[in-house]
């Protein structure tokens, strides 16, 4: 685990300042080629130390929220046939900031792997791996470490001088909430992606906060 | 939801097997995927601007480039950075609103002009196939931008424009901003040649 960690930010230090360099881990079978379907996520997310969270949604959706470190992201399998064997593996990650175009721009070329959008009011942090042939265990387990860190790179970014100073639309929440009850602002987010269920999803977007 | 989903499972499936041992760990040095690339049928032609060697791959006459990073002394590279000029110009908003609506495109504007790229993360392997299909997907969301943006323009009535407007200099294409890649002007025409509208049927 601590190595795929060390991986990771490798993998973030390469991406961000092109320095190149490279780690080992220990993750079992990190070269092996799994399938993209939730049993095998699960057991990917158990096997690097995080938390799963498989959910079944009412139109009968499955995905897996996990939780790396304090982030929450979702992993959502699509274009899965009939057996549940899937092409395509969505990742995401709700953040409660809502931020203008030129900033979200600013932040996907400073951040090479960031695929950051604003939908209605929301931050998406997001990217689509194809799986037509399977993903690599290990790549997948970098990926979402990447994903994960993106979302605290967010709030520097944020925070620093090259993010815009004019957010004035930052959704605030207490951070000492005692159930994920959801709010009614929280019941009004709209964005386009995959539904989760709501308790989940405001959870991510406590998670994810500065 | 449903917009986004669509768009990814239509990249998806749009891609089509064209290697053999889709399953099987490709390396990322540049003679793997020229390697992959002739056996998908497309042409590979290996580029070196300054310390930088890059390799172009035409797909359907758009043109990538590819640009294996982390790579240690004995070749083995951990990632690979995927890109395309477009010699068009938007706003940062349009370029949400696409991102938005076509789920594996991650387009930036960099000094007014765009850029669609991909870093595929490949530290313990990339399937065959799947590279294959990446680097596909890649090459039909340039196809995807500009349909993107005429039909933008046409449902935009209230938006002018004046058709008189210079062409782009094509030879001003972003020089710094590819990170650490520092790209001459000469080659950055070559890339982004071909990578324009495709002539109206």
């Amino acid at each position: 685990m601590k190595r795929v960690l060390i991986t990771a930010l490798t993998t973030l230090t390469i991406v961000f300042s092109g320095h190149p360099a490279l780690a080992q881990s220990d993750l079992p079978d990190a070269k092996h080629v799994i399938e993209v379907d939730v049993d095998s996520l699960v057991q990917l997310i158990k096997d690097a130390g995080w938390k799963p969270r498989p959910f079944r949604e009412d139109d009968g959706t499955r995905g897996v929220g996990v939780t790396i470190g304090t982030r929450e992201l979702v992993m959502l399998p699509t274009n899965c046939d009939q057996w549940g064997q899937c092409k395509g593996l969505y990742t995401y990650a709700l953040i409660p900031d809502d931020p203008g175009a030129a900033d979200l721009n600013n932040f996907n070329l400073r951040y090479n792997p960031a695929r950051a959008t604003a939908q209605n009011g929301v931050l998406v942090l997001d990217n689509y791996i194809i799986g037509d042939y399977g993903i690599v265990r290990g790549s997948l387990a970098v990926h979402l470490l990447v994903q994960a860190d993106l979302i605290s790179a967010w709030w520097n970014f944020r925070d620093s001088k090259d993010g815009s100073s004019s957010f004035s639309n930052s959704v605030s929440f207490s951070p000492i909430s005692p159930a994920p009850v959801v709010p009614s602002w929280a019941e009004r987010v709209s964005v386009n992606v995959p539904g989760i269920p709501d308790t989940d999803r405001f959870r991510m977007l406590q998670a994810n906060g500065r | 939801m449903l917009p986004l989903l669509g768009a990814a499972l239509f990249t998806t499936n749009a891609s089509a097997q064209l290697v053999t041992s889709p399953r099987e760990l490709t390396g990322l040095k540049l003679d793997d995927l020229a390697a992959l690339a002739i056996e998908s049928g497309w042409s590979a032609e290996h580029v070196t601007d300054d310390d930088d060697a890059l390799l172009i791959v035409e797909i359907n006459q758009r043109k990538l480039v590819l640009h294996p990073h982390a790579c240690d002394r004995n070749g083995h590279c951990g990632g690979l950075y995927v890109f395309a000029l477009i010699p068009s110009q938007a706003s940062s908003q349009t370029v949400n609103d696409f991102n938005v609506h076509f789920n594996p495109a991650r387009a930036t504007i960099r000094e007014g002009q765009v850029v669609l790229d991909r870093y595929i993360i490949g530290d313990f392997g990339v399937a065959r196939g799947t590279l294959s299909i990446e680097l596909q997907v890649q090459a039909g969301l340039i196809d995807d931008w500009w349909d993107f943006t005429r039909d933008r323009q046409a449902n935009a009535m209230q938006v002018s424009f004046n058709p008189l407007l210079p062409e782009q200099d094509t030879t001003k294409l972003p020089l710094p901003l590819l990170e650490e890649l520092d790209l001459k002007a000469p080659l950055l025409e070559v890339l982004a040649l071909g990578n324009g509208p495709r002539p109206q049927e």
